[in-house]
């Protein structure tokens, strides 16, 4: 496995601690000695993001314990099923990409986002693909462990400096037009 | 009578928390999955009063929706609203361009949502 760019690996973290902060997941740091929630009841979104500089996929990876109690429905006093848990990780690794497609726009790139896709199992493994560079991350909070891992084929030469130049707008903004 | 609202969004979750705030929020709320499930419950529903979309979805997207709708006589004077986690300039102009009357980045926060659709919903 061939490391992404610094800078990409360092949007990655600080979307995910973003995100989970911004969902009242409480905050979510990059722990080294987590381990990947491998176990019965593991949960993973797949989203998948194209452009010709760079195209690729993000997995997302949680236990249904961490996905059930990080559940939107728990704040509103609503059940959760099992179909919701599902849901709840590919709207998780949805929002990620987004947040990092923003970021990636500040540097002068932008990709399509695909819609995820959502495996549940007792052992999931993930392979490596040739010729694609690729990192995980490992995050622990109040909910549980959450994995990730980035994919991508990135074109020779693609730099990843952000510059002023900004999305028309970021999370949480509105607009009226 | 409480003005209804439709709703389309793939995400369960999603479509789940803005039916929550909305109804807490005193409107009504229809809602769809996709695209093509979006036009499917305005021809249902002649009494919608605003429309919030996503913009990823399968079938049809928020923006492909957005542009049949601005087409249709009957539908077109309905206000929309994208709530997605794009926020790219282009795709914020190609919805502004086909009729969109706003735009919000998610994760939103429920009065956010109530304030945009009681400032726009007709």
């Amino acid at each position: 496995m061939t490391n992404l760019p610094f800078a990409l690996v360092n949007m990655v973290k600080e979307c995910t601690s973003e995100l989970t902060e911004s969902l009242g997941l409480g905050s979510y740091a990059e722990d080294l000695a987590a381990a990947k929630p491998n176990q019965q009841g593991v949960l993973a979104a797949i989203i998948g993001f194209t452009d010709p500089k760079m195209n690729g996929s993000l997995v997302v990876m949680a236990t249904s314990d961490c996905l059930t109690k990080s559940h939107p429905n728990a704040a509103m006093g609503m059940p959760i099923v099992e179909q919701d848990v599902a849901d709840w990780i590919g709207e998780l690794a949805n929002q990620l990409l987004g947040r990092l497609k923003n970021r990636v726009v500040r540097c002068g790139h932008g990709f399509s986002m695909n819609t995820p896709t959502v495996m549940a199992g007792s052992s999931i493994v993930l392979q490596s693909v040739k010729d694609q560079l690729s990192q995980d991350f490992y995050f622990s909070g109040g909910h549980g462990p959450i994995f990730l891992r980035l994919s991508a084929q990135i074109a020779p030469g693609t730099q990843f400096v952000e510059t002023e130049t900004k999305a028309s707008a970021t999370e949480g903004d509105t607009m009226f037009f | 009578m409480s003005k209804k609202i439709l709703i389309v969004d793939d995400s369960k979750t999603i479509r789940q928390q803005v039916t929550f705030t909305l109804i807490k929020g005193g409107f009504e709320v229809v809602e769809a999955e996709d695209g093509q499930d979006g036009l499917a419950k305005l021809a249902q529903n002649a009494d919608i009063a605003m429309i919030i979309s996503d913009v990823n979805m399968p079938n049809m997207n928020g923006l492909e929706m957005l542009e049949a709708i601005s087409k249709n006589e009957a539908y077109k004077a309905i206000p929309l609203v994208m709530l997605t986690t794009e926020g790219g300039n282009e795709l914020v102009a190609r919805a502004k361009t086909s009729g969109a009357k706003g735009w919000l980045v998610k994760p939103f926060k429920p009065e956010q949502l109530v304030a945009a659709v009681s400032k726009l919903a007709r």
